[in-house]
């Protein structure tokens, strides 16, 4: 019995220091990821003031990177080196500008947003006061990394160029989330110890996903005349899968 | 009693996305955002004045452009991503 639970607990801990080595890459490709932006946005009279926000976080990653690397260390997975410059997000028949604000959408208002109510999840029940400063440090920034997309978001609803984003939406959704976050997780991913570990329970997880898309994402993409249906289309219907899944 | 573990997402609404529209409208921002390029503007349509064959030619082009907006906008949705976080 005693070696079944230690066996679990190893289990768990693996899972944790998967997870924060996972996000030893989210960060390190943010950094680059807002960098480029940065350059971009300078070049753009209408969205200039924003290069520097960007230019810090990306700062900020790289600064987060070492926290997760560290993390993802002591719970038993080491990283080190650098990672691939992440990929373009945005289609390429854009304009510059609109593909700008469409890298900071799915950067910052929904990956972002989404990374700051998974940090505020986490910090109600961490307890190790290293975990905890680490997740406060990174919840802290990771607002104004959020922040930095809403921001660009309402320059372009200024102009009148966010109706684009109405379409491309399931895809920049789709894209957020790992192929199998809508079907049943293993049940070692579903273990409520994994909290201890700064990582929620895949089912938490994808609940938290959910309702930040509907009370916080959703509602600020409409408020920058962003036309939902679509987004919200994919949602019910990922959501439709879940329940089909469980289903007996 | 155990607490919750979910954040206040109403909360989180306001401090992301007023706070964004916030930044957007305080200072050198708000002030670029109204120097920002106007909206391209519309070519006004002529109507009335086309003679037919002119109108039929121009409803086969119009249709032949909507068919190449309507690929270009499949393609986008097919090149589109997304950014993953935590």
């Amino acid at each position: 019995m005693s070696e079944g639970l230690d066996l679990a607990a190893a289990q768990v801990r693996a899972l944790a220091a998967a997870a924060w080595a996972f996000r030893w890459t989210v960060e390190l490709e943010a950094e680059v990821r807002f960098d480029r932006l940065a350059s971009r946005l300078e070049l753009m009279p209408g969205s200039a003031s924003l290069a520097p926000l960007a230019r810090r976080a990306a700062r900020d990653e790289r600064r987060h990177a070492g926290h997760c690397a560290q993390l993802a260390a002591v719970y038993g997975s080491a990283v080190a080196g650098e990672v691939a410059p992440p990929p373009e997000v945005a289609p390429a028949g854009l304009e510059p500008e609109e593909a700008a604000c469409y890298e900071l959408v799915a950067a910052c208002c929904v990956a972002e947003t989404g990374s700051v109510a998974v940090l505020t999840s986490l910090l109600t029940s961490a307890r190790e006061p290293r975990l905890r400063a680490v997740l406060h440090e990174l919840a802290v920034d990771e607002v104004d990394h959020a922040r930095l997309g809403w921001a660009a978001l309402a320059l372009a609803h200024r102009r009148g160029s966010t109706g684009f984003l109405g379409l491309l939406l399931p895809a920049m959704l789709k894209g957020s989330v790992d192929d199998d976050f809508f079907l049943p997780a293993d049940p070692a991913r579903q273990d409520p110890r994994l909290l201890e570990f700064g990582v929620l329970p895949h089912s938490a997880r994808r609940a938290l996903f959910v309702e930040t898309l509907d009370c916080v994402i959703f509602p600020g993409l409409e408020g920058a005349g962003v036309d939902t249906t679509a987004g919200r289309a994919w949602l019910a219907g990922e959501q439709l899968q879940v329940g089909a899944a469980l289903t007996p | 009693m155990k607490k919750s573990t979910r954040p206040s997402v109403g909360k989180l609404l306001r401090v992301l996305v007023a706070g964004g529209v916030a930044l957007a409208g305080s200072g050198p921002l708000a002030a670029l955002a109204e120097d920002a390029p106007a909206k391209t503007e519309k070519t006004a349509e002529k109507a009335g004045t086309a003679k037919k064959p002119v109108e039929a030619e121009a409803a086969k082009k119009k249709a032949a452009a909507t068919e190449k907006e309507k690929k270009e906008q499949e393609k986008k949705v097919e090149e589109a991503g997304g950014v993953k976080g935590w």
